[in-house]
């Protein structure tokens, strides 16, 4: 599995889990172009903790690899990678390939 | 379940619980709830003075979860106080009393129990050189909670301990708490929304759970009693699976004690099934510990509808366990309310299954408890025969059953003669044939085996059945005899025999025979087999000789409905 393939896999799981808590109307789809951070996302504050604690939990248990994506404030940077779900993915998979 | 109202809970915490409240609100068990969750550092003050419920609403119960340091002062910080063991008690008390107050305004009280936080040192230690530690002072505190609000009928103390178990290490994300405050990982909060809405289920109307019926064969012991006799049955003894039936039926039988009933709804013969329970030296359970059976061929739930009536009790007080998923889903769809939970393929994880359903009152029970189940036995009611469930056919379809038909292929021949070799209960003559005999038979002109593999919307259930036919007499007065007629017991009941007994027909018009014939040898164990061709094969009794079971013409039985038959079309001859 390539580094983006195991990013997408990790972010879709750290949807399904935000997903869960939110009202069938405001979930979010795992497209590309979902906006995860800013006006277009549903995601309050705690909601985009609980997202990256999941994707870090994911990478953790399936690749074995331990990224603290919540605390690295490149996120909060602008552009800021939590954009959508694919500026998310390259930025995850960036990561990824640096640990190999 | 379906929800029958929605429910005000009040949501008190001393954590981030938004996420929670948000995982009970789209709960799909049980009744809808509406948390109002605090703010986290409003717990106390919420405690000591409720809001009003929104909407001019009053409150149907609370839901309290405060750790440990919040309640208890003297265990607060990743080391308990050097006096904490002197200041505990009156810690404890002081927070049973704000529980206690909180009762008297909401009519039920859910309280989380306290757990070691991951940070405390010491951890994995009750006691020392140093003397004890915080998660023995903890265990203690818990004790006297306990204690202090044993009388106050409408609270109930949740152990929080298997939710975090199941979370493993995953039970406290570092991130979570230190950038939201939020104590444990998704995985507690899943386990504990499954705990919350099973205890909120009662204000439904509910109540506990007052009944369980159970299923024999592979549910209550390991095993089909009709093919291997009360002596095989796996309980007990030295074998795993028998020993964890053995404990499934005593954890079944101390439900029995604090109150609840027993009952069996099961597919077997009546007497062989008493009998197993009677004799069996194994067996935890008697047939005095059941209040009621219902112990026939007959459809499921209308056992099930039966054993309600004479009970009377409704459905939703009554639970219903069965290994076999198409049954779990024939009575889950005749009685939406009745709890029918997934169980395992695996017995082995039975006890601990049971034990995680979580919808018995707790408690040791009281004498009128136990002598609960001899109350019922001795004033048995008349079954009312009431209509409620949907009608059998109806299930029969939903199961979109594929009954495949074939000439016996190599591959297939060691599965048939095993097939044949052990079944029992649906048999029609209980031939027993090894290779060469089977050989033997099929060398004589005008014989054939058909093999009867099953597939429905739970699965492939394989190779199921087996139609031997014997075509005899003489050209213009041909007959077709139905030489083998088996059905593994997995799939009885459902319309398959039906469609074997109609294919017959079907093949004996294709071979030009006016008559198809099956002749049952009643054995001791074939009772389900006798009464198919006496009651529901559509067949009659030869007038000289009622043994057998005749269908005449031209025109082949019809095809069950509901149930779809391949090939569509017999090959020719």
């Amino acid at each position: 599995m390539t580094p983006t393939d195991t990013a997408l896999q990790a972010i879709h799981a750290g949807i399904d889990e935000v997903n869960e808590q939110l009202d069938p109307a405001a979930r979010l789809p795992k497209a590309a172009t979902t906006p995860l951070l800013g006006p277009g996302s549903p995601l309050d504050s705690l909601g985009l903790i609980t997202f990256l604690a999941a994707v870090e939990s994911h990478l953790r248990q399936t690749a074995g690899v331990r990224l603290p994506l919540a605390t690295d404030d490149r996120l909060y940077a602008e552009p800021s990678p939590l954009a959508t779900v694919s500026d998310f993915a390259t930025f995850v998979a960036q990561l990824l390939e640096s640990r190999r | 379940m379906n929800p029958s109202r929605d429910l005000q809970v009040l949501l008190v915490a001393d954590f981030t619980a938004d996420g929670f409240g948000a995982l009970l609100r789209q709960g799909d068990e049980g009744p809808r709830i509406i948390p109002t969750v605090t703010g986290m550092a409003e717990a106390i003050p919420t405690l000591m003075q409720p809001p009003a419920a929104p909407g001019g609403q009053a409150w149907n119960a609370a839901l309290v979860w405060v750790r440990p340091g919040t309640a208890l002062p003297s265990l607060a910080g990743t080391c308990p106080a050097q006096d904490a063991s002197e200041r505990l008690p009156d810690e404890v008390a002081a927070w049973a009393d704000i529980l206690r107050r909180l009762a008297e305004r909401i009519p039920r009280i859910l309280v989380v129990g306290w757990s070691p936080d991951p940070a405390w040192l010491d951890s994995g230690v009750l006691s020392g050189g140093g003397g004890p530690t915080g998660a023995l002072r903890l265990m203690e505190a818990q004790v006297l909670l306990s204690r202090s609000l044993a009388g106050v009928s409408n609270l109930t103390l949740l152990d929080p301990a298997p939710w975090i178990q199941s979370a493993g290490e995953e039970a406290w994300v570092a991130s979570l708490w230190y950038l939201a405050k939020v104590p444990y990982g998704p995985k507690v909060f899943r386990a504990a929304r499954s705990s919350v809405l099973r205890q909120l289920r009662r204000l439904d109307g509910s109540g506990p759970i007052k009944l369980i019926i159970v299923d024999l064969d592979d549910t209550l012991w390991g095993g089909t009693l009709g093919e291997v006799g009360w002596e095989g049955l796996r309980v007990g003894g030295h074998d795993a699976v028998g020993e964890a039936h053995a404990d499934f039926q005593r954890s079944l039988a101390a439900l029995r004690r604090r109150g609840a009933l027993l009952a069996i709804a099961s597919r077997n013969d009546e007497s062989q099934a008493i009998e197993a329970l009677r004799r069996h030296p194994e067996m935890p359970l008697r047939p005095e510990d059941f209040a009621a059976w219902r112990i026939n061929w007959e459809d499921k739930a209308a056992n099930v509808a039966a054993l309600l009536a004479e009970l009377n009790l409704g459905p939703q007080s009554a639970l219903f366990l069965d290994n076999d998923p198409a049954q779990r889903d024939r009575v889950r769809g005749a009685f939406p309310d009745l709890l029918v939970p997934e169980w395992p393929d695996d017995p082995l994880q039975y006890p601990t299954t049971l034990a995680r359903l979580q919808v018995f009152d707790p408690g040791p029970g009281t004498s009128e408890d136990a002598a609960r189940t001899t109350l019922y036995a001795q004033r048995r009611a008349a079954d009312s025969g009431r209509e409620t469930f949907a009608s059998l056919e109806a299930w029969i379809a939903s199961l979109e059953t594929e009954v495949t038909f074939e000439p016996l292929q190599p591959a297939s021949r060691t599965r048939a003669l095993q097939l044949l070799n052990k079944t029992n209960q649906m048999n029609l003559r209980t031939r027993r044939l090894t290779d060469p005999e089977l050989t033997a038979w099929l060398e004589h002109p005008g014989r054939e085996w058909w093999t009867v593999r099953v597939r429905d919307r739970f699965g492939d259930a394989g190779l199921c059945g087996i139609l031997g036919l014997a075509r005899t007499g003489a050209p213009g007065c041909l007959e077709l005899e139905i030489a083998d007629f088996v059905l593994s017991c997995r799939v009885m009941g459902r319309g398959i025999e039906e469609a074997m007994a109609a294919w017959a027909t079907e093949r004996a018009a294709v071979l030009g025979c006016g008559r198809t014939c099956a002749q049952p040898v009643p054995t001791e164990r074939n009772g389900p087999c006798l009464a198919f061709w006496s009651e529901r094969s559509g067949f009659r009794p030869l007038p000289e000789d009622p043994g057998i079971f005749h269908h005449t013409g031209n025109q082949p039985r019809p095809r069950p409905a509901g149930i779809c038959c391949l090939p569509v079309a017999l090959p020719p001859p």
